[in-house]
């Protein structure tokens, strides 16, 4: 073996055992990312945290072997020292090997010979120092390690109490692997009032007390930009970035759903749907145990009741008490007085449910017999800001009164309380006429003193009217007319008897004096001077009856005029000729009639004001001016769901096909019949919800083909069940009959009447 | 068996055939001639045996042969084997055929097309399922048939030709089990019906569906039975339905038309309205329509319209030439409903000449649908025939009799607009639109598509389409493909077209000149098996013949045998080789 050759020798072995070196470092920096990720497993971390950590830990072994082995300085002469120290047979003469021949001195050429002879057969037996076994093994013992901990270790679980929650994201484009939702906790705060702790959502379905405050962290697996949350109904919500995971706090008072979106390298991601469901705080509910609604209580009766009240709500109660309301006396004299009374037992309000007592002492509040008694119970919760309220209907307690019980008995026995002050117009006529018919039968006296008679109640008729006109008896128009006896009656005998034949009978208007005047025939009899007055233009002289202002002016005419009728009727029946009397009495008739249609009308213009009646046209018959009318309309009702209904047929469609497609027409079909199913879904989220979900998973192409066509068969059927029932429709029903069958059926028809 | 000949299946035309053979065995010999090389004869006789196996290919030569037979008994499937032994036994030279599906019995020979048994088999039996429609209208012959065991599973099934929406319909139908059973409809929205029996045997059942939009759908029925489930597509047809024209003419107002006016236009109806407010004077109406003058009837008029309400005094106030053309026009399809207020009026009414009885009682129970409502109604009883639409136990409440084309209808149900007040509009509908629709005018297309097979319908079997055209030439287009039809013999403007459906699922025929739709479901063989199979009994059993075929007289199979292609390919292989060894020699 030539010197060169031995050389070359030399190089391998070295360049054997950087190998050898580099193989051991690198099993080792192995063996270190193993241990590295086993350890970060445990802990939890994320994946960007783990790739740092194993390349530090690679760099660092690397570095640490290099250092140790020196491996960037081994040239030919480290290793020859290598040989000299360890190989005595080479006698420290392996470095002439690589000296230059030429420059060598004999010896130490025979020297060179020697060790190249030395180094020929000492070379297989050269060992090169490793460590190769033991680092293999290390480096198996860590995988053993990293995947035992990993196939036996339960799903990492977060080092706080919240709960992670998975929710797999639904991805715009499934190509890449878009960041993740590594972490979700959602924590709710029910209102303090409801005293229900804080708790954790085991799901991201929430089902909330009304007025919870809601708190979503969310951890992503990698970087993102943009996290929302969108709330079905409004706006989006950006999640704040506190402490490398996002949050937001939101008060939830509707019912709805919402959904998590991300933007993940430009690229829009978003979580599917998830549900919110409110749990309403209800009204308190109060019952009255042992009342019934209307009690009445007899003068026997113990005049201490017990009322007893069950109040419960779903929170807790704070307030509760009993609105009594005492009504004394009847009639216009009824007074009220309103009390608001705590209940007794228990002292004060608070829980859940509550048997509350209070003891009425009617007595003590005041009831005398024939007074009633009023209440309700009225309750109010905890709840804030505004708490809700219920009260009971309301119950009576009246007392009964004797004393007019006994008046109640004896009403058949008493007199009739409604006199008949006066005979109408229209009686006076009939009598009238009635005594003209009778007039042979009758005697001469009794004729007259019945046509005298009458000639009073025309009279008292007259005076009654005129006391709407404002005329105080017959202070200006007529003159009174009182007989004689009547006088001599009034001052004896008038207390001890009952007499009717009088104008102020039952004491209805108050009594005046007559003003005497001298009697004159003439009831129309003025003082001529009066109209003279300058003043009367100005003053407004209520006590003259020509003044009064009780009607408008056309009423007062028209009572005025029938006033002077009666003047007139009255006078003939006076002087005992009825037949004369009765034409002026068909006209005060006519004239009363009329005023009384006067004063309906006035009653009416207060709210409608009807158009002038022409009388020439009224029942005239006359339709010239009335014409047909026409009138176009279209009614047709939308129809309900339209895109649903063209989405149904187009999965019966998709069903059909052995390998459904959805091409981009059919997934716009899709989208619009989302949009109408979240119009129900808003209303009702728990039945829906699931439904537009999934909708949204098939036109995002979120779903796998094998799964598509189940998910297809779960949309149709939710939007079978949006679609109403509805009302059958009658509809045109085809007959077909060839021009054949027609023609036979008319020869039928033709036979029959033959 | 004597061979009687041979006879040729050719592939193109014979002439073809003939001119390129003649040219193809000019141009060989003339080549062959010219090669200067030994064996010049045995060369043109390879030649020669060159173009007869080619012609062998093409033409498909078969030999005929000729058997003596005393009539076949054809075996299909599910025969029973014991009518077979009692048929042998009675006359023992009868030939045994058998169908390639059915199970094998003795030495029956498998057919191997019915093609064959056009062709002078003298078929006497048909035992099992039974022969294919197609196949018995080309059989001349008629022959005995013993139907076999009928399957498990649905054989009938009637169901409507058309389902509307938002109606409950019945499909009903009868199931064979083999032991506790269950049938189930399941729709697009689930479960619609379904209806269980413990025992086995021959149950009759009745299911309901209730489709709401309109549409094609497939519904699916799963049958189980004895722990084995089955589960067949049932296609459903939902059909939105054309919009009447309705004419209300009325002597006053009232709710009773009022509300029956809003039900109607509401739901697209298209309605003309004549109120007559004083003496000659009139409010006209028009919902979802033209105005139209109709202060007289006329036939033009009534022709407009599809059905036509009247109140009695405004019946009775007609003219006599507006009465006789109303008769006329009922006579040409127009429906007249007449509405009554009085027990007398009915009984008198001209149009509606029915003999009625006086009945105690003018209130009523009337059951509709979810709940039962008291309505008040004309003491009357009908004694005379009448479609009944509203009935209760001792009465019939509303209905109509027919008039020539035209039908005459009566509601005695009295204020019905209280359900529509009542917001009851489910209830209200079910009382009025069964009479409306049955009542009105039926349309009368000029076009019609009809498919005579009944369902189920299966992949490669023919589909016989009639088409009522009254056109010159009406053209018929299956999936867009136009489908040859032929006019009927007989009869004018009935025309025939056969398809042959070539995958499962919906189908639809449409007409060139007009909008006439015609959709059709094609079922997988594998379904509706047992329902077909109990079609086929009742076709066959039809067409069997009792008593014929007495003379049991010797008849002649004649059979066909192919010569085997492969013989005239190594023919054509060996020649061609001894040519191509010829100059190596």
């Amino acid at each position: 073996m030539s010197t060169p050759e031995a050389l070359n020798r030399i190089t391998s072995l070295k360049n054997r055992y950087l190998t050898l070196r580099w193989i051991e470092l690198f099993l080792l920096a192995g063996a270190a990312v193993f241990f590295v990720w086993a350890f970060l497993f445990l802990l939890n971390v994320s994946l960007l945290m783990k790739i740092s950590a194993s390349v530090a830990a690679v760099v660092l072994v690397i570095t640490i072997g290099t250092v140790r082995y020196r491996l960037f300085q081994w040239s030919n002469k480290e290793f020859i020292q290598h040989l000299n120290s360890n190989y005595p047979q080479l006698e420290e003469s392996a470095d002439l090997l690589l000296s230059d021949a030429d420059l060598l001195t004999g010896l130490q050429k025979l020297q060179m010979q020697k060790t190249v002879q030395r180094f020929d057969s000492i070379y297989p037996e050269i060992k090169l120092p490793n460590v190769l076994p033991q680092s293999l093994g290390i480096f198996v013992l860590c995988a053993i390690a990293y995947f035992g901990l990993i196939s036996f270790t339960s799903p990492p679980i977060e080092a706080t109490e919240e709960a992670p929650i998975n929710i797999a994201p639904v991805i715009d484009n499934p190509a890449k692997e878009s960041a993740r939702i590594s972490f979700l906790s959602i924590s709710v705060a029910p209102p303090s009032y409801t005293q229900i702790k804080t708790f954790t959502s085991s799901t991201p379905d929430l089902k909330v007390p009304e007025g919870s405050e809601v708190r979503w962290t969310v951890k992503f697996s990698s970087p993102v930009t943009h996290p929302k949350i969108f709330l079905s109904g409004k706006d989006s919500i950006d999640l704040r970035l506190v402490n490398d995971q996002y949050s937001t706090t939101l008060n939830l008072n509707e019912s709805g759903f919402y959904e998590i979106q991300w933007t993940d390298h430009l690229k829009v991601v978003r979580s599917d749907y998830y549900k919110i469901e409110i749990i309403k705080d209800l009204a308190p509910k109060v019952v009255v145990d042992n009342l019934n609604q209307f009690t009445r209580l007899s003068l026997a009766d113990q005049r201490k009741l017990t009322l007893q009240s069950t109040l419960t709500d779903d929170y807790g109660l704070t307030k509760a008490s009993v609105i009594a309301t005492i009504s004394k006396g009847s009639g216009e004299s009824v007074k009220f007085r309103e009390e608001r009374l705590e209940f007794e037992k228990p002292a004060s309000i608070s829980g859940r449910k509550i048997n509350a007592e209070l003891k009425l002492d009617l007595n003590k509040l005041g009831m005398e017999p024939g007074d009633e008694l009023y209440f309700y119970v009225e309750t109010l919760d905890n709840k804030v800001p505004s708490p809700n309220h219920s009260r009971t209907e309301t119950f009576f307690i009246a007392l009964q009164d004797t004393t007019q019980q006994v008046a109640v008995e004896d009403e058949g026995l008493g007199v009739d309380l409604m006199p008949e002050y006066f005979r109408s117009q229209r009686q006076i006529i009939i009598d009238t006429e009635k005594l003209l018919k009778e007039r042979k039968k009758r005697t001469v006296q009794e004729f007259k003193s019945t046509s005298n008679e009458l000639g009073y109640d025309q009279k008292v008729l007259r005076l009654r009217y005129g006391q709407f006109l404002g005329e105080e008896f017959e202070g200006q128009i007529g003159k009174v007319e009182v007989p004689e006896e009547d006088d001599d009656h009034e001052s004896t005998i008038e207390k001890f008897s009952h007499v009717h034949d009088k104008e102020n009978e039952h004491n209805l208007v108050a009594d005046k004096k007559p003003v005497t005047t001298e009697p004159s025939h003439d009831g129309e009899q003025k003082d001529p001077n009066e109209k003279e007055n300058p003043l009367e233009a100005f003053a407004h002289n209520h006590d003259d009856g020509e003044q009064a202002t009780f009607f408008v002016q056309s009423v007062r005419a028209k009572l005025k005029a029938a006033l002077a009728v009666m003047w007139d009727a009255e006078l003939y029946l006076r002087l005992f000729e009825p037949e004369k009397s009765l034409p002026y009495q068909y006209t005060a008739l006519k004239l009363l009639k009329e005023i009384s249609n006067d004063s309906r009308i006035y009653v009416h213009r207060t709210g409608f004001d009807p158009p002038p009646l022409k009388e020439e046209k009224r029942l005239s018959a006359d339709l010239t001016e009335i014409y047909n009318s026409t009138v176009t309309n279209k009614l047709e009702q939308k129809d309900l769901f339209p895109e649903i209904k063209k989405a149904l047929q187009q999965i019966e469609f998709l069903l059909e096909q052995p390998n459904p497609i959805l091409s981009s027409d059919k997934k716009d079909q899709f989208r619009k019949a989302g949009q109408e199913l979240a119009t129900v879904a808003l209303e009702e989220p728990g039945q829906f919800l699931d439904g537009l979900s999934l909708l949204k998973k098939v036109t995002d192409d979120a779903i796998s083909q094998g799964e598509l066509s189940i998910a297809l068969i779960a949309i149709q059927n939710i939007f079978w069940k949006v679609l109403p029932q509805q009302p059958i429709v009658p509809k045109k029903n085809e007959l077909i009959l060839h021009p054949l069958d027609v023609q036979f059926l008319n020869s039928l028809k033709q036979l029959q009447h033959d | 068996m004597i061979d009687t000949g041979l006879s040729i299946q050719p592939i193109f035309s014979l002439s073809i055939i003939a001119i390129v053979v003649i040219v193809l065995l000019a141009f060989m010999i003339w080549k062959e001639w010219q090669r200067k090389i030994k064996y010049r004869y045995a060369r043109i006789v390879a030649v020669i045996l060159i173009i007869i196996s080619i012609l062998g290919l093409l033409l498909q030569p078969v030999v005929e042969r000729e058997r003596e037979s005393h009539g076949v008994v054809l075996l299909t499937p599910h025969y029973k084997a014991y009518v077979a032994d009692s048929l042998l036994k009675a006359s023992p030279k009868l030939t045994l055929l058998r169908t390639a599906d059915a199970t094998p019995y003795r030495d029956a020979t498998v057919l191997d097309n019915f093609y064959d048994l056009y062709q002078g088999i003298n078929l006497h039996f048909v035992l099992g399922d039974g022969l294919q429609e197609y196949v018995v209208h080309e059989i001349k012959a008629p022959f005995q048939f013993y139907k076999g065991e009928l399957p498990t599973g649905i054989v009938t099934w009637l169901h409507p030709s058309d389902f509307k929406p938002n109606q409950v319909q019945k499909i009903q139908g009868t199931l064979r089990s083999n032991g506790a059973s269950q049938i189930k409809l399941t729709g697009p929205g689930g479960v619609e019906d379904s209806v269980s029996f413990t025992q086995q045997g021959s149950h009759d059942f009745a299911l309901s569906l209730t489709p709401k939009p309109s549409g094609l759908f497939v519904y699916s029925v799963v049958i189980e039975d004895d722990g084995k489930s089955v589960t067949q597509k049932f296609p459903v047809e939902v059909m939105e339905g054309k919009k009447l024209n309705i004419l209300f003419i009325q002597n006053y107002p009232t709710s009773e038309m009022r509300y029956l006016k809003n039900f109607l236009s509401e739901n697209g109806h298209a309605l003309a309205v004549r109120s007559k407010i004083s003496k000659d004077k009139f409010r006209y109406e028009y919902a979802n329509r033209q105005s139209l003058r109709i202060d007289r009837l006329s036939p033009q008029i009534l022709n407009e319209f599809d059905l036509f309400f009247i109140d009695q005094e405004s019946l009775e106030a007609l003219s006599k030439n507006e009465k006789s053309v109303l008769e006329e026009s009922v006579r040409h399809g127009l429906g007249l409903l007449t509405i009554y207020h009085s027990k007398d009026k009915v009984k008198n009414s001209a149009f509606l000449s029915l003999s009625m009885r006086d009945i105690a009682g003018d209130t009523v129970n009337v059951n509709l649908g979810s709940s039962t409502l008291t309505f008040s109604v004309l003491p009357l009883a009908v004694i005379d025939v009448v479609e009944p639409i509203a009935l209760t136990k001792d009465r019939v409440l509303s209905g109509f009799v027919n008039k020539g084309a035209g039908r005459i209808a009566f509601q005695f149900l009295q204020e019905t607009y209280r359900l529509a007040l009542e917001g009851k509009k489910m209830e209200y509908a079910s009382l009025w639109s069964p009479l409306v629709e049955r009542t009105s005018r039926t349309q009368n297309p000029k076009f019609k598509i009809e498919i005579e097979q009944p369902f189920p319908r299966f992949v490669d079997e023919p589909l016989n389409v009639n088409v009522i055209a009254a056109i010159a030439r009406p053209q018929l287009m299956n999936d867009g493909i136009l489908i040859p039809l032929r006019e009927d013999v007989v009869i004018d403007d009935f025309w025939h077209g056969t398809i042959w459906a070539d995958e499962s699922g919906w189908h639809q025929f449409t007409l060139k000149q007009d909008s006439t739709k015609r959709n059709y479901y094609v079922s997988s063989p594998n379904e509706w098996q047992s329902l077909h199979i109990s079609q086929l009994h009742k076709f066959n059993e039809s067409v069997s013949q009792k008593n014929s075929n007495s003379n049991k007289s010797l008849s002649i199979i004649k059979e066909q045998h192919p010569i085997s292609l492969f013989v005239f390919f190594i023919i054509f292989l060996l020649s061609a080789g001894f040519l191509w060894l010829v100059p190596k020699l």
